[in-house]
């Protein structure tokens, strides 16, 4: 091994910054494939979850209240008075925070009503959803974001308590069946909605309704409300309709999400763009160095080989240096990403980590294969090879 | 007993559709042999030491390296013959410039399968010794003048002690008096170590310091 690391020593003399600048090239290009990736991941969660609660025909209205300490019956009544095919889901209301911590971060609940479980279908990667009907007093059927999966177990039985103001205000019992791999929720908590990841927010099935009355918003005059356009009626016509109803600032809560999330669009497409222009360019780059460097040195590598460098030799060398030259920078740049990850609480998705990792492996091993075919190769007659030398 | 270290039946050697580089050529060297291969510039003589030293692949007739058929060896075999028994003086010294004269020395070494790392200090120094050039070791090449620089190129070949050396042109960059000094360093290995000599040359001066003569002309031998 000493001796190989004795040859590369002069393989690369004189082109170490080459190596050094080749291999920042490759450190920018991998980051920027995790934020394309990244980015391509948060689009397809985005969408799948608004997809799961068919968003399209799910609209943000504000309703004026008569009486503000009723808001279900208020609503219920509202619901009896509008068309058919128009459906009333929920109040806006926030989460439910516990007595509960999870890597410094405390567990939150998300109640959902019968009327939000039959209408948000969300994806459930383990176990089952809120639709069979769990016949047990007193315990609610939860759904746990897979990331507290360590936490609390399919199948089992937890006490929680609710609290707030720091103070508990009930003890609820919650039965684990399901859970999520990717937690995406609709949050309503505030006038507008928008999709959130949530790895906190237990999704607690709330069957008979008396407990997420306790954190509907707190309505002044009006209250945000969630309806469903079941009835497939056109936009400008629905709209219309609502506003007939005393329903006032109508808006699409696709069109809002889409409108909020455009900015994770527009990223991409930059991103994807860039990715278009500069592979190529760093793909050339690399090409353009090793084909240079073969160029300058071939003199010194027919040396090489008449003093009688093996094949084998030669290639455990080369590789053993475009190893280094390669992983070094990627397995330096993945710690940074997860650094950043970490700090910015970003998904760390090792399987793009792990196929960067590859594709560095397989260059490498190419760019070996390639560079000792060549220089076995070099012909003893090469015009770089020899100086004239007058014979007088 | 035949103590032919190499022996040449019929080596011919294309190098276009219409031409021929050597033709038909028959060759032997005997082990402790000093043999000079005279003729002018264009008469085949680099191509037929690039034949000896396993640097051509393609050609036709019969190769035979200390009894065995070179070209009948592996790949392998072939870069460990090139590495342990034939030492390659190239033609402009055939050294890397930019290193310095020990790693330059040391590459055979680094190659030999039979050498420890360890021992790669030890033995460089002492073949720098050999070649009056220990003082200068750690000197890049090419600050070294032409003299030095044939001596350096001695060193490398002579290092792994190969039964047989070949060199190309070793003394035409030089003046009379280096001519002179390197022919005898060589002379002295030859008799010291019994290594057997192939020295590709137009000057005549030169063959006449070796055992015996060989005149390459337009490809084939004459004399």
């Amino acid at each position: 091994m000493r001796k190989k690391y004795e040859f590369i020593k002069l393989l690369i003399k004189n082109s170490e910054k080459k190596y050094l600048y080749l291999g920042f090239e490759l450190v920018i290009l991998c980051f920027l494939f995790h934020i394309v990736f990244y980015n391509v991941n948060e689009i397809k969660h985005l969408k799948h979850t608004l997809e799961s609660i068919s968003s399209s025909e799910l609209y943000r209205a504000d309703y004026y209240l008569e009486n503000i300490n009723h808001v279900d019956d208020e609503l219920s009544k509202l619901e009896e008075m509008l068309p058919q095919g128009i459906q009333v889901i929920a109040p806006s209301k926030g989460v439910a925070f516990t007595n509960q911590y999870h890597d410094n971060r405390q567990i939150t609940i998300s109640f959902l009503s019968p009327k939000e479980v039959e209408h948000y279908k969300y994806n459930i990667s383990r176990g089952e959803y809120f639709d069979k009907q769990r016949v047990q007093e007193g315990i609610y059927p939860a759904i746990i974001p897979e990331e507290l999966s360590s936490h609390y177990k399919l199948g089992n039985i937890y006490n929680m308590d609710i609290v707030q103001n720091f103070n508990t205000i009930k003890t609820i019992k919650i039965e684990v069946i399901g859970s999520r791999k990717h937690n995406y929720i609709l949050d309503t908590a505030y006038a507008s909605a928008n999709i959130y990841k949530r790895d906190a927010t237990i999704l607690v099935f709330d069957k008979l309704n008396e407990i997420s009355p306790l954190f509907y918003t707190e309505p002044k005059r009006a209250i945000s409300v969630t309806i469903k356009n079941t009835g497939a009626y056109p936009e400008g016509t629905f709209i219309s309709m609502l506003q007939d109803y005393g329903l006032g600032n109508v808006e699409s809560i696709e069109d809002r999400v889409l409108k909020i999330k455009r900015l994770t669009y527009q990223d991409m497409y930059i991103y994807v763009m860039l990715l278009i222009v500069i592979v190529p360019l760093v793909v050339v780059s690399f090409a353009s160095f090793h084909y240079l460097e073969f160029q300058n040195r071939k003199r010194e590598y027919f040396i090489y080989v008449s003093t009688g460098l093996t094949r084998g030799f030669l290639f455990k060398s080369i590789f053993l240096l475009n190893i280094v030259a390669f992983i070094i920078p990627i397995i330096l740049q993945e710690l940074i990403w997860f650094l950043i990850c970490e700090i910015w609480d970003l998904t760390f998705y090792g399987l793009h980590s792990l196929m960067i990792l590859l594709i560095g492996i397989l260059a490498a091993t190419i760019t070996s294969l390639a560079n000792t075919y060549f220089i076995n190769e070099i012909k003893y007659d090469d015009k770089m090879l020899h100086k004239e030398i007058s014979c007088e | 007993m035949n103590n032919d270290i190499v022996v040449l039946k019929g080596i011919t050697k294309k190098y276009n559709e219409h031409g021929l580089a050597i033709n038909n050529i028959n060759l032997s060297a005997k082990s402790g042999e000093m043999v000079a291969i005279i003729g002018e510039s264009g008469s085949g003589k680099t191509t037929l030491l690039n034949i000896i030293g396993g640097n051509i692949k393609e050609y036709s007739g019969h190769y035979r390296l200390q009894g065995k058929d070179f070209n009948s060896l592996s790949n392998r075999e072939k870069a460990e013959k090139k590495n342990k028994y034939i030492g390659y003086i190239i033609q402009d010294y055939g050294l890397i410039d930019d290193q310095s004269v020990y790693n330059n020395v040391k590459l055979p070494l680094l190659f030999n399968q039979d050498i420890n790392i360890n021992q790669i200090r030890g033995l460089v120094m002492s073949v720098l010794e050999k070649v009056n050039l220990s003082k200068l070791t750690d000197r890049k090449v090419k600050q070294l003048s032409g003299g030095e620089k044939q001596r350096v190129a001695i060193a490398r070949a002579i290092i792994n002690r190969p039964a047989l050396v070949i060199a190309d042109e070793p003394t035409a960059a030089l003046d009379t008096s280096n001519t002179f000094k390197i022919m005898e360093l060589l002379k002295k290995i030859n008799v010291e170590e019994g290594v057997t000599f192939i020295i590709a040359t137009h000057n005549k001066k030169v063959a006449e310091m070796c055992n015996r003569t060989i005149v390459l002309q337009d490809g084939k031998i004459v004399d």
